[in-house]
């Protein structure tokens, strides 16, 4: 059995319309976009840095410099937010990268998890969070939006301004290199 | 073929199995690298991305790896059922409470 439903206001024209409301002087508003947007977003820095600890972080940060950048919103807030996100994501790899020049070393995302968070992780998931730190940020990415967030490419691409085939090719090379990786101990 | 470095090398690091082969690239692979030799089928991509059904994927790619995708896709079901830890947004709105949005 189906009731009528209220007419949906757009997403974008309600975030608008908050975005407003949050500049005139109400900032308590900003948490309701926080909790409309937090969850995928935090799956994004969870998937791309392997460590909770860091996905907070980032996601954190990531809010406040929304709120200060605010008034900057021009289209679709989710995916100017998702931008901020997945910056942050990509310069805490890099810097990452920097300060562990050497893989021969235990350099991988499970060494920064604390011994709480080992105990939920399973062996898979410690190993894939180790084969995704050898793809290139961008690759990376692209394997994290399409198959643990579970995008689309055609949202893939809005999202990253880019071309679905682009996106396609970025897929395709991770998971070539994440089964070069994992094959051997798991097919 | 990959091989654990340790072993051959008689390094005295613990005898347990890697997190992942060692015989991994030194440098992050970039958007324009190929991997040699291609591991992975056009029917596993297409597989992967929805475009063809298990059994067509079973008939062009090996049990084990599509074995292997598949525990890799019900591990990455597992984490997109993952919410946000509450004290996010405390902690933003506490950082924001002073501040003017710009």
């Amino acid at each position: 059995m189906t009731t009528a439903q209220p007419p949906m206001t757009e997403p974008a024209e309600a975030d608008q319309e908050l975005i407003n409301r949050i500049l005139a002087g109400e900032s308590e508003l900003f948490s309701t976009l926080i909790r409309r947007y937090s969850d995928p977003l935090y799956r994004h820095a969870l998937g791309m840095t392997g460590s909770p600890d860091v996905a907070e972080d980032i996601l954190q940060a990531s809010f406040i410099k929304a709120f200060s950048h605010l008034a900057e919103v021009r289209g679709r807030f989710d995916a100017w937010l998702f931008r901020i996100v997945a910056n942050g994501c990509k310069d805490w790899l890099k810097n990452i990268r920097r300060t562990h020049l050497s893989y021969d070393e235990d350099d991988q995302p499970s060494t920064y998890a604390t011994p709480a968070e080992d105990l939920d992780r399973t062996e898979l998931r410690t190993d894939l969070d180790a084969a995704l730190a050898h793809l290139a940020p961008s690759l990376r990415e692209a394997f994290v939006m399409k198959h643990v967030e579970g995008r689309s490419y055609e949202e893939m691409a809005e999202l990253l301004h880019t071309t679905v085939g682009a996106l396609k090719m970025r897929v395709h090379r991770a998971r070539e290199a994440l089964q070069a990786l994992l094959e051997e101990k798991y097919a | 073929m990959m091989k654990n470095r340790d072993v051959n090398e008689g390094t005295e690091r613990p005898a347990t199995r890697p997190a992942v082969p060692d015989a991994v690239p030194q440098v992050p692979l970039a958007d324009g690298d190929a991997l040699e030799p291609r591991l992975a089928s056009p029917a596993l991509h297409a597989w992967l991305d929805g475009e063809i059904s298990d059994a067509s994927a079973a008939i062009a790619e090996r049990p084990q790896v599509i074995a292997m995708w598949k525990q890799l896709g019900a591990d990455a079901q597992r984490l997109r059922r993952m919410s946000t830890p509450s004290s996010v947004e405390a902690i933003v709105m506490q950082a924001i409470k002073a501040t003017k949005p710009g």
